[in-house]
């Protein structure tokens, strides 16, 4: 950020590092070990007083001459010029840090162009003994120089203590010095085998040609062993970060460094096949394929070793976009765009946004990815992105998946840069609407407004009162199952039958309750995949529209809790796709009261039970909506939720469902909603799901909760709608931000000893509470925020109230969604309506479709007996409460 | 907008800055020598190929030594231009990068010219004329270009004013055109080459001739020719160095007319060596001409540094540099490089024991 950035169109300044590096050290390694092959074959040739053979080292000795001092000096220039070009600040360092090394290579270098061309036109002239001299000093000064930059590229990667104490040796000599020294000693010997393979065909005496060509294969071959061996050696040298980012860390590497040993191997076969077997006309021919292919064998290697140093230039001194992290942590506050030196717009605005974010673009991204070329190229890397994806993309990026370094610069930036990157260079629309560049909508979705009907309720004549509600008032499905399941469709209908009079009675005996669902939703599997892969999921097959209870989705019975003094149909297994097409995310059941002998009908009741498909996954995961343009999970979506978890655990997610075998989430991770125990080591569902994409969408408002949930009231569903919704609160109020919510659920299962939530709560910053020691944690789905954390029953709440950090206990009766009043008779949902959805809720579909149940019996969207409407089940007025203590009326 | 403002913040270096210096202007002459020797020796050779005399006895010896001339060119040019980097990295690296393209394609054209020139050696005698001209001529030109990209990039180092043209074309593929000083500063320098190219003709057939190593007359036609090529560029050069020195804005010429004492000292000194080079070459004298010659290089080399601090000083000079000392590295260096050059001596010795044993 302190130098201008070098636009290249279109590629990575990278890759032309690469190119010319690559090139260059296949040349210079041969320089090394070609120098010690010519002064051995040399002696070789005087020992066995062969003119031939002495002849074949002249000739080789002008190839190598033309090969190295031109190609292979000039491009090692080469490479200086590009790296000052691409990273002008790593090179500074380095130039700096090691100026006199880099002076000692150059003595070195002097003395390897005196001795190669005295040894080269003085081959004849000179004395033998004098020209073996020349020869060996060549080799001293080459190997000197591989021995100088070994020590430089080493400290790159393994700095060492040098970090610390910033003293020369410490650098030089640095963790990885000797093992890489080693191997590239062998790899310059087996090239200089390569090479002299170029040569020997060309020698006219058939029986000094055939002991070249056999020698030179030997060049390769021995040294192969002791090459893989101090390969080995090296990559156990490495720090445990670096060594990572080999094995496993960067989706690149692991192929690469798997794929040395079998190009190594094809390449000594090829050798050996040539040196010894290939007729003779075919020997020229093959010994320049090898040549020419065997820059794959060090080009592998180098990238690995690239690759290793991820994110890094100089491994934790400067990034490879060469921002250090302090700059970083300046350039976060004040503005990449700011702080930085070569920057023309130095800040954001509307009118400016999308050339800010190429300038971001350049500052921080172009030393890697290009627009195009073979290399990591970022239209590909971020095909599936909207603006919203990649801005949280960037958000995330390097905090869990270390092979990138984190974003620089403010949010604002982050979104220009994402803006950027989708639509200048992907191409992709990013304006919607009015907003530009707001994915997101605001204010209320327009949706058609569906009728219902209220049934009747004669407060003189009837004799009960039937309550009827679904548990959750906002509760989700993944009809992406196909591929995986999170959610099962599974509606819990609770209900309570109460017997109207003085003294009211809540009736569980000597009654049935049965629940039929509107018309259009009796057959959710023409809609779901779900049945066809129940097996897969529960491990039975379900009957179609049958819930995995064993309720089906209509004309099921309710079943009695004695615990809870109420009757539930459990996972009923109801969708939001009415037969009639769309998406309907409040289906009605209706329920119906009758008495056990004689069947005779007690009391009807209507409920909504809310299910929605909009889970927002596409946003960061490709694909559209597959529903009316609204909701539920296309194939794009799904199977990259799955590929994803793949590539970072190494899991084999998409294999199995491609080969019709699906899983359920909560098969490996823990959930106390379905039952499921996971398997060790691994964080509980909602820990993962939250603490991994907290980590994406750190800083935001309540907006971010409803990029998964569906609850915002601009979506289709707009589940968050009951009277705290009306009062303004939103997520946040009572769940915390999302690193809050995160950190609860991770706090809980690091309490449980699960190692794997540390690096997840690692870059998790609480915001409602002061420092993480001070989030409560919290088991998912049985602590919940405690509504008397607001609701004392002694004064109304207070305006600034949050619910954060205030859970039940964790029995599930200290549960609102379960809990009674305080005679223990009446289920607080059962006159308050479901969680999100509490009386008098707003529903989008219909201003009251929610509200039907206190509507039906009192007249009025409020909690069941409010405003002295005690009446509806005690058939008169009430002085006091017996329920709980009722203020501000 | 102000210029500082583009400058990078350098970072510390590891022995006082005079060290740098030193070792700057004492490899960046030697680099000199060689690259005139070089360059003006190829066009010495193109002008008499182009004149039908491709073949004559002293284009050969000059074609024999131009590659090893360029190896130890390039060579010598590493070592200034690190040293350039430690001191002025923040200009130089800013310059490179605006000129990226130019840059980076001297590597390639370099390559091209090497080998160009090894094939010109190699098969000298096969050759046609027309082969030896193409042969001669694209090495040359491409040298000359290469010498055009450089001149582009130091004068833009030097004038951080000029850099705001990044913001118009920021891939790399600016030049520094606009620059005043640009042509009379690249034609002193080439002119520059042109005489101490001639001048090495001169030195290497006079050593023949002291040798017995040629014809006598020929050496001394030979010798001659070389000194009227330097004779000739270098009086061109008084008046292209005074087109050079006024092409400067004035404040900075001033410097050398009587503003800064050094700089005006030095100058003075250059003119007086040059008059004597003339001199010398005029009476035919060889060495006294080599040796006043190769002091005028030098005494131009300091020049080139002056000028340069001069056009940065408002902004930055290498006083500036913090020093964060570490002197056991140059001791590496000091040491390696007393070894080295003994074994190259060493090996030298070598090479002459061999050259007498084969006369």
């Amino acid at each position: 950020m302190e130098y201008p950035v070098w636009q290249v169109a279109h590629v990575s300044t990278g890759f032309l590092v690469a190119l010319i590096s690559v090139f260059h050290v296949y040349i210079a390694h041969f320089a090394v070990g070609g120098g010690l092959f010519l002064v051995l074959t040399e002696l070789r040739a005087r020992a066995s007083g062969s003119p031939a053979m002495l002849d074949y080292v002249r000739r080789h000795t002008k190839f190598f001459l033309l090969t190295t001092m031109v190609a292979g000096g000039i491009t090692g220039v080469g490479i200086w010029f590009v790296i000052g070009l691409a990273s002008p600040e790593g090179t500074a360092l380095l130039v700096k840090s090691f100026v006199f090394g880099w002076a000692t290579e150059w003595v070195f270098f002097v003395g390897e162009i005196v001795a190669l061309l005295i040894y080269y036109y003085a081959f004849d002239r000179m004395d033998a003994r004098d020209h073996q001299i020349v020869g060996w000093l060549y080799f001293a000064f080459a190997f000197l120089s591989l021995f100088v930059i070994n020590g430089i590229v080493g400290f790159m990667l393994t700095p060492g203590d040098w970090l610390q104490t910033r003293n020369f040796w410490d650098g030089f000599f640095n963790p990885s010095f000797w093992p890489s020294l080693a191997f590239r000693t062998f790899l310059s010997l087996g090239l200089a085998g390569f090479f002299a393979l170029v040569t020997a065909p060309y020698v006219p005496d058939p029986a000094t040609r055939d002991s070249m060509m056999r020698y030179a294969g030997l060049w390769v071959a021995a040294p192969f062993v002791f090459l893989l061996a101090s390969g080995w050696w090296y990559v156990q040298a490495l720090p445990p970060a670096q060594q990572a980012m080999v094995e496993f860390g960067s989706p690149q590497t692991p192929a690469l460094v798997h794929a040395f040993i079998p190009v190594s191997l094809a390449l000594v076969a090829a050798v050996l096949f040539t040196s010894f077997a290939a007729p003779n006309g075919m020997r020229k021919f093959l010994a320049v394929s090898i040549v020419i292919c065997g820059i794959t064998q060090i080009g592998v290697f180098e990238w690995a070793r690239e690759t290793a140093r991820r994110p890094w230039v100089v491994y934790n001194e400067i990034y490879s976009n060469c921002i250090t992290p302090a700059q970083a942590a300046e350039a976060d506050e004040k503005g990449l765009l700011a702080t930085a030196r070569w920057t023309a717009n130095k800040k954001v605005t509307e009118a400016n946004m999308l050339d800010a974010g190429r300038e971001l673009f350049m500052l921080q991204c172009k030393v890697c990815h290009g627009d195009a070329g073979p290399m990591l190229d970022v239209r590909k890397k971020t095909e599936k992105y909207g603006v919203l994806g990649l801005d949280a993309q960037l958000n995330g990026q390097g905090k869990l998946r270390p092979y990138m370094p984190p974003f620089v610069g403010t949010p604002e930036e982050r979104e220009a840069l994402a803006a950027y990157v989708v639509a200048d260079l992907g191409g992709k629309s990013i304006f919607e609407g009015a907003s530009k560049i707001k994915p997101v909508k605001t204010g209320t979705a327009k949706v058609d407004q569906l009728p219902f009907e209220i049934p009747s309720f004669d407060a003189d004549k009837d004799e009960y009162v039937l309550l009827a509600w679904n548990n959750l008032g906002m509760h989700c499905i993944s009809d992406s199952d196909k591929w995986w399941i999170l959610l099962p469709p599974a509606n819990d209908l609770y209900a309570q039958l109460i017997r109207r009079g003085p003294a009211p009675e809540v009736v569980t005996e000597g009654v049935t309750l049965s629940y039929d669902v509107e018309k259009g939703f009796e057959n959710p599997s023409g809609h779901v995949d779900f049945w066809k892969h129940a097996k897969s999921f529960f491990g039975k097959e379900l009957p179609v529209n049958v819930g995995v209870s064993g309720n089906p989705v209509t004309g099921g019975k309710m079943h009695r809790s004695e615990d809870l003094g109420a009757f539930e149909a459990s996972l009923v297994p109801v969708v939001p796709y009415p037969d009639s097409g769309g998406f309907n995310p409040y289906p009605l059941f209706t329920i119906t009261a009758r008495d056990a002998a004689s069947g005779k009908v007690l009391a009807t009741t209507r409920m909504v039970a809310p299910t929605s498909t909009e889970m927002g996954c596409k946003n960061c995961h490709g694909g559209e909506w597959r529903v009316a343009g609204v909701a539920g999970f296309t194939d794009e979506t799904s199977r990259d939720v799955l590929a994803v978890h793949d590539r970072i655990n190494k899991t084999d997610l998409v294999a199995r469902a491609e080969s019709g075998n699906p899983v359920l989430c909560q098969s490996c991770h823990a959930d106390p909603v379905l039952g499921t125990k996971g398997q060790e080591g691994i964080p509980n569902f909602p820990a993962a799901l939250h603490g991994w994409h907290a980590n994406y969408l750190t800083g935001r408002g309540t907006e971010v909760c409803y990029y998964c949930h569906p609850a915002g009231a601009a979506g289709p569903t707009g589940c968050l709608r009951g009277v705290h919704a009306g009062r303004g609160l939103d997520c946040t109020d009572c769940h915390g931000y999302l690193e809050d919510h995160a950190l609860s659920l991770l706090k809980k299962d690091k309490e449980a000893g699960i190692k794997a939530v540390d690096k997840l709560m690692a870059n998790l910053t609480p915001r409602k509470v002061k420092t993480v020691a001070d989030v409560k944690a919290r088991t998912p789905w049985l602590m919940e925020p405690d509504c008397l954390s607001c609701h004392d029953h002694e004064a109304l709440p207070k305006k600034e109230g949050t619910s954060f950090n205030k859970w039940t206990s964790g029995k599930p009766g200290d549960l609102y969604r379960l809990r009674h009043d305080d005679m223990g008779a009446v289920m607080c949902e059962g006159c308050h309506g479901s969680t999100h959805a509490v009386y008098p809720a707003h529903n989008i579909y219909g201003a009251d479709r929610d509200n039907i149940v206190p509507l039906q019996h009192q007249g009025l969207a409020a909690p069941m007996g409010a405003k002295g409407n005690c009446a509806v089940c005690h058939t008169q007025e009430m002085d006091d409460s017996a329920h709980h203590p009722i203020i501000g009326q | 907008m102000n210029p500082a403002a583009l400058i990078p913040t350098p970072g510390a270096i590891q022995v006082p800055w005079g060290w740098f210096e030193f070792l700057l202007l004492l490899t960046f002459i030697l680099h000199l020598l060689l690259m005139n020797a070089l360059v003006g020796g190829a066009v010495i050779c193109t002008v008499k190929t182009l004149r039908g005399q491709g073949g004559s006895a002293a284009v050969h010896d000059h074609a024999l030594r131009l590659p090893t001339l360029l190896a130890l060119t390039v060579n010598l040019g590493v070592a200034p231009l690190l040293f350039v980097q430690v001191l002025y990295g923040s200009f130089i690296y800013s310059s490179s990068i605006l000129i990226a393209w130019w840059w980076l394609a001297v590597i390639g054209i370099i390559i091209a010219a090497y080998y160009g020139l090894y094939v010109y050696d190699f098969r000298f005698q096969r050759l046609g004329n027309g082969g030896r001209l193409f042969l001669i001529l694209g090495p040359t030109l491409l040298l000359l270009f290469t010498a055009f990209i450089y001149v582009n990039n130091m004068t833009l180092a030097a004038t951080p004013d000029r850099w705001f043209a990044y913001f118009k074309a920021p891939d790399g593929t600016l030049l520094n055109l606009g620059e005043p000083t640009l042509a009379p500063r690249y034609l002193h320098f080439m002119v520059a080459a042109l005489a101490i190219g001639g001048l090495a003709q001169a030195l290497v057939w006079e050593r023949k001739r002291c040798k017995g190593a040629a014809d006598e007359a020929q050496a001394a036609e030979h010798v001659a020719s070389g000194l009227r090529w330097f004779f000739r560029a270098t009086l061109a050069q008084l008046a292209i160095g005074a087109w050079f020195l006024f092409s400067l804005p004035r404040y900075l010429y001033m410097n050398f007319l009587g503003k800064e004492q050094l700089d005006t000292l030095l100058l003075g000194v250059g003119l007086v060596l040059t008059l004597a080079s003339l001199h010398f070459a005029r009476k035919g004298r060889v060495w006294p001409t080599v040796w006043t010659a190769v002091a005028t290089v030098a005494v131009m080399a300091g020049l080139r540094d002056l000028l340069r601090q001069a056009y940065l000083r408002p902004y930055f000079t290498p006083g500036d540099l913090q020093v964060a000392a570490q002197y056991s590295p140059l001791v590496l260096f000091a040491v390696s490089l007393v070894i080295g050059l003994a074994l190259v001596g060493y090996m030298l010795k070598l090479w002459l024991k061999a050259n007498r044993e084969g006369e």
